[in-house]
Protein backbone atom coordinates (compact mmCIF):
# COMPACT_ATOMS: atom_id res chain seq x y z
CA UNK A 1 0.00 0.00 0.00
CA UNK A 2 1.54 3.28 -0.83
CA UNK A 3 2.10 4.96 2.34
CA UNK A 4 1.38 8.53 1.39
CA UNK A 5 -2.32 7.72 0.83
CA UNK A 6 -5.02 9.05 2.89
CA UNK A 7 -6.75 6.91 4.67
CA UNK A 8 -10.22 8.17 5.43
CA UNK A 9 -13.26 6.54 7.80
CA UNK A 10 -16.23 7.71 8.74
CA UNK A 11 -17.85 6.36 12.21
CA UNK A 12 -20.79 7.45 14.74
CA UNK A 13 -19.76 7.86 17.80
CA UNK A 14 -21.53 5.33 19.99
CA UNK A 15 -20.01 6.39 23.39
CA UNK A 16 -22.65 7.72 26.18
CA UNK A 17 -20.98 10.50 27.11
CA UNK A 18 -19.60 11.53 23.80
CA UNK A 19 -15.99 12.58 23.18
CA UNK A 20 -15.00 13.32 26.61
CA UNK A 21 -11.97 14.23 28.17
CA UNK A 22 -10.65 10.28 29.06
CA UNK A 23 -11.57 8.92 25.50
CA UNK A 24 -9.40 12.64 24.41
CA UNK A 25 -6.75 10.81 26.37
CA UNK A 26 -7.24 7.56 24.74
CA UNK A 27 -7.02 8.83 21.51
CA UNK A 28 -3.68 10.78 21.77
CA UNK A 29 -2.29 7.71 23.42
CA UNK A 30 -3.21 5.49 20.77
CA UNK A 31 -1.87 7.96 18.25
CA UNK A 32 1.17 9.27 19.99
CA UNK A 33 2.95 5.97 18.83
CA UNK A 34 2.28 6.50 15.01
CA UNK A 35 4.38 9.02 13.16
CA UNK A 36 2.35 10.27 10.15
CA UNK A 37 -0.72 13.13 11.06
CA UNK A 38 -4.12 11.79 12.44
CA UNK A 39 -7.12 14.12 11.95
CA UNK A 40 -10.94 13.64 13.31
CA UNK A 41 -13.03 15.94 12.07
CA UNK A 42 -16.87 16.43 12.80
CA UNK A 43 -18.94 19.09 10.71
CA UNK A 44 -16.79 21.90 10.26
CA UNK A 45 -13.90 20.91 12.94
CA UNK A 46 -10.97 19.69 12.92
CA UNK A 47 -8.80 18.18 14.92
CA UNK A 48 -5.05 17.05 15.64
CA UNK A 49 -5.75 14.04 17.34
CA UNK A 50 -2.34 14.70 19.13
CA UNK A 51 -4.13 17.28 20.41
CA UNK A 52 -5.98 17.22 23.78
CA UNK A 53 -7.11 20.68 23.56
CA UNK A 54 -8.07 19.76 19.35
CA UNK A 55 -9.61 17.05 20.20
CA UNK A 56 -12.09 18.48 23.25
CA UNK A 57 -13.20 21.37 21.00
CA UNK A 58 -14.67 18.98 18.65
CA UNK A 59 -17.48 18.92 21.41
CA UNK A 60 -18.87 15.58 20.01
CA UNK A 61 -21.89 14.27 21.49
CA UNK A 62 -23.45 10.41 21.36
CA UNK A 63 -24.86 10.17 18.02
CA UNK A 64 -22.54 12.95 16.36
CA UNK A 65 -20.62 11.79 12.81
CA UNK A 66 -16.84 11.99 12.51
CA UNK A 67 -14.10 11.06 9.92
CA UNK A 68 -11.05 9.81 11.02
CA UNK A 69 -7.96 10.76 8.62
CA UNK A 70 -4.51 8.99 9.01
CA UNK A 71 -1.67 9.01 6.20
CA UNK A 72 1.79 7.09 6.51
CA UNK A 73 2.83 3.90 7.70
CA UNK A 74 0.33 1.89 9.99
CA UNK A 75 -2.54 4.16 9.44
CA UNK A 76 -4.99 1.35 8.60
CA UNK A 77 -3.85 -0.14 12.32
CA UNK A 78 -4.61 3.42 13.66
CA UNK A 79 -7.87 4.21 12.06
CA UNK A 80 -9.04 0.50 12.82
CA UNK A 81 -8.54 1.29 16.21
CA UNK A 82 -10.36 4.43 16.40
CA UNK A 83 -12.91 3.51 14.81
CA UNK A 84 -13.35 0.25 17.31
CA UNK A 85 -13.03 2.88 20.04
CA UNK A 86 -15.43 5.85 19.02
CA UNK A 87 -17.91 2.61 17.91
CA UNK A 88 -17.86 1.53 21.24
CA UNK A 89 -16.75 -2.12 20.47
CA UNK A 90 -13.88 -1.89 23.11
CA UNK A 91 -14.03 -1.39 26.79
CA UNK A 92 -11.67 1.35 28.15
CA UNK B 1 -21.22 29.11 25.64
CA UNK B 2 -19.54 31.84 27.49
CA UNK B 3 -16.61 31.45 30.45
CA UNK B 4 -18.93 34.39 32.71
CA UNK B 5 -22.13 32.20 32.01
CA UNK B 6 -20.74 29.10 33.38
CA UNK B 7 -17.91 30.22 35.82
CA UNK B 8 -19.33 31.24 40.00
CA UNK B 9 -16.54 34.52 40.51
CA UNK B 10 -17.51 34.15 44.06
CA UNK B 11 -15.87 30.67 44.55
CA UNK B 12 -12.61 31.43 41.59
CA UNK B 13 -9.40 30.67 44.18
CA UNK B 14 -6.93 33.14 43.08
CA UNK B 15 -3.66 31.90 44.91
CA UNK B 16 -4.29 28.41 46.10
CA UNK B 17 -2.04 26.96 48.32
CA UNK B 18 -2.88 22.90 47.78
CA UNK B 19 -0.20 21.00 48.13
CA UNK B 20 -1.46 17.86 46.30
CA UNK B 21 -4.40 17.03 44.20
CA UNK B 22 -6.95 15.88 46.49
CA UNK B 23 -6.50 19.32 48.67
CA UNK B 24 -6.67 21.12 45.51
CA UNK B 25 -9.51 20.29 44.32
CA UNK B 26 -11.28 19.54 47.92
CA UNK B 27 -10.87 23.40 48.26
CA UNK B 28 -12.68 24.01 44.88
CA UNK B 29 -15.68 22.44 45.83
CA UNK B 30 -15.38 24.13 49.14
CA UNK B 31 -15.42 27.10 47.22
CA UNK B 32 -18.56 26.49 45.22
CA UNK B 33 -20.05 24.92 48.66
CA UNK B 34 -19.51 28.61 50.18
CA UNK B 35 -20.55 30.79 47.53
CA UNK B 36 -23.82 29.29 48.39
CA UNK B 37 -24.08 27.34 44.63
CA UNK B 38 -23.91 23.52 45.92
CA UNK B 39 -25.82 22.21 49.00
CA UNK B 40 -23.13 21.50 51.90
CA UNK B 41 -24.92 17.79 52.17
CA UNK B 42 -23.76 17.49 48.66
CA UNK B 43 -20.32 18.32 48.91
CA UNK B 44 -18.82 14.86 49.95
CA UNK B 45 -20.75 13.25 47.12
CA UNK B 46 -19.43 15.60 44.36
CA UNK B 47 -15.95 15.75 46.04
CA UNK B 48 -15.70 11.80 46.18
CA UNK B 49 -17.00 11.24 42.47
CA UNK B 50 -14.46 14.01 41.37
CA UNK B 51 -11.50 11.96 42.53
CA UNK B 52 -13.35 9.17 41.93
CA UNK B 53 -12.86 10.39 38.30
CA UNK B 54 -9.14 11.10 38.75
CA UNK B 55 -8.68 7.76 39.29
CA UNK B 56 -9.64 6.74 35.91
CA UNK B 57 -6.73 9.25 35.20
CA UNK B 58 -5.90 12.68 35.47
CA UNK B 59 -7.43 15.70 34.04
CA UNK B 60 -4.21 16.94 33.74
CA UNK B 61 -4.84 17.67 30.50
CA UNK B 62 -1.56 19.67 29.08
CA UNK B 63 0.22 23.41 29.12
CA UNK B 64 0.02 23.55 33.04
CA UNK B 65 -3.88 22.79 32.91
CA UNK B 66 -5.82 20.59 34.59
CA UNK B 67 -10.18 20.32 34.06
CA UNK B 68 -11.25 17.71 37.22
CA UNK B 69 -14.98 17.22 36.59
CA UNK B 70 -17.55 15.31 37.09
CA UNK B 71 -21.98 15.08 36.83
CA UNK B 72 -24.02 15.17 39.79
CA UNK B 73 -27.94 15.53 40.21
CA UNK B 74 -28.12 18.16 42.26
CA UNK B 75 -26.75 20.80 39.24
CA UNK B 76 -29.36 21.93 36.91
CA UNK B 77 -26.70 24.10 35.28
CA UNK B 78 -22.95 23.84 35.11
CA UNK B 79 -20.74 25.24 37.69
CA UNK B 80 -17.19 26.24 37.01
CA UNK B 81 -14.55 27.20 39.48
CA UNK B 82 -11.10 28.34 38.98
CA UNK B 83 -8.14 28.19 40.90
CA UNK B 84 -4.73 29.26 40.43
CA UNK B 85 -1.74 27.80 41.85
CA UNK B 86 1.77 29.75 41.78
CA UNK B 87 4.28 27.62 42.45
CA UNK B 88 2.43 24.48 40.20
CA UNK B 89 0.92 21.10 41.80
CA UNK B 90 1.69 17.66 40.62
CA UNK B 91 -1.41 16.40 38.69
CA UNK B 92 -0.23 13.24 37.09
CA UNK B 93 -0.81 15.38 34.31
CA UNK B 94 -0.72 13.42 30.82
CA UNK B 95 2.40 15.87 29.96
CA UNK B 96 4.15 15.09 33.27
CA UNK B 97 4.02 19.02 33.82
CA UNK B 98 3.07 20.48 36.77
CA UNK B 99 -0.31 22.36 36.89
CA UNK B 100 -1.00 25.74 37.80
CA UNK B 101 -4.18 26.51 36.32
CA UNK B 102 -7.33 24.47 37.40
CA UNK B 103 -11.06 24.76 35.62
CA UNK B 104 -13.43 21.95 37.94
CA UNK B 105 -16.42 21.73 36.29
CA UNK B 106 -19.74 20.12 38.07
CA UNK B 107 -22.22 19.30 34.99
CA UNK B 108 -25.53 18.05 35.43
CA UNK B 109 -25.94 14.15 35.24
CA UNK B 110 -28.35 13.60 31.91
CA UNK B 111 -26.95 16.82 29.44
CA UNK B 112 -23.57 15.32 28.00
CA UNK B 113 -24.52 18.13 25.24
CA UNK B 114 -23.96 20.59 27.56
CA UNK B 115 -20.73 19.03 29.91
CA UNK B 116 -18.84 18.80 26.50
CA UNK B 117 -20.01 22.13 25.40
CA UNK B 118 -18.51 23.68 28.43
CA UNK B 119 -15.30 21.39 28.04
CA UNK B 120 -14.99 22.77 24.59
CA UNK B 121 -15.57 26.67 25.95
CA UNK B 122 -13.08 26.28 28.07
CA UNK B 123 -10.44 24.49 26.31
CA UNK B 124 -10.80 26.81 23.48
CA UNK B 125 -9.65 29.44 25.90
CA UNK B 126 -7.12 27.34 27.42
CA UNK B 127 -5.62 27.04 24.34
CA UNK B 128 -4.12 30.34 24.01
CA UNK B 129 -0.89 31.02 25.46
CA UNK B 130 -1.97 34.36 25.97
CA UNK B 131 -5.00 34.21 27.88
CA UNK B 132 -2.70 30.75 30.24
CA UNK B 133 -0.20 33.73 30.82
CA UNK B 134 -2.74 36.03 31.31
CA UNK B 135 -4.87 34.08 33.83
CA UNK B 136 -1.73 32.83 35.72
CA UNK B 137 -0.78 36.50 36.79
CA UNK B 138 -4.54 37.13 38.34
CA UNK B 139 -3.42 38.04 41.59
CA UNK B 140 -7.77 38.31 42.75
CA UNK B 141 -10.84 37.27 41.84
CA UNK B 142 -11.80 40.85 40.17
CA UNK B 143 -8.28 40.22 38.32
CA UNK B 144 -9.64 36.84 36.59
CA UNK B 145 -13.66 38.03 36.25
CA UNK B 146 -11.99 41.21 34.41
CA UNK B 147 -9.93 38.58 32.09
CA UNK B 148 -13.23 36.29 31.23
CA UNK B 149 -15.18 39.25 30.52
CA UNK B 150 -12.42 40.22 27.98
CA UNK B 151 -11.71 36.80 25.94
CA UNK B 152 -15.86 36.47 26.20
CA UNK B 153 -16.32 39.43 23.97
CA UNK B 154 -13.81 38.71 21.16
Amino acid sequence: MDDSALLSRSVTLQLEQGLHIRVCSLVVSLVTPFDGPVTIRHGEKRADANSMFDLLQLAAGPGAELTIEAQGDGAEAVVNKLAALFSGEVEY
Amino acid sequence: MRLTEIVVKEAIIPDMQADSKESAIRQMVGSLKNAGKIKPEDEEAILSAIIKREELGSTGIGWGCAVPHTKHPSVDSILVTIALHKSGLDFQSLDGEDVFIMFLVVSPWDRPGDHLRGLETITRHLKSEDFRSFLRQGSTQDDVWDLLMEVDEK
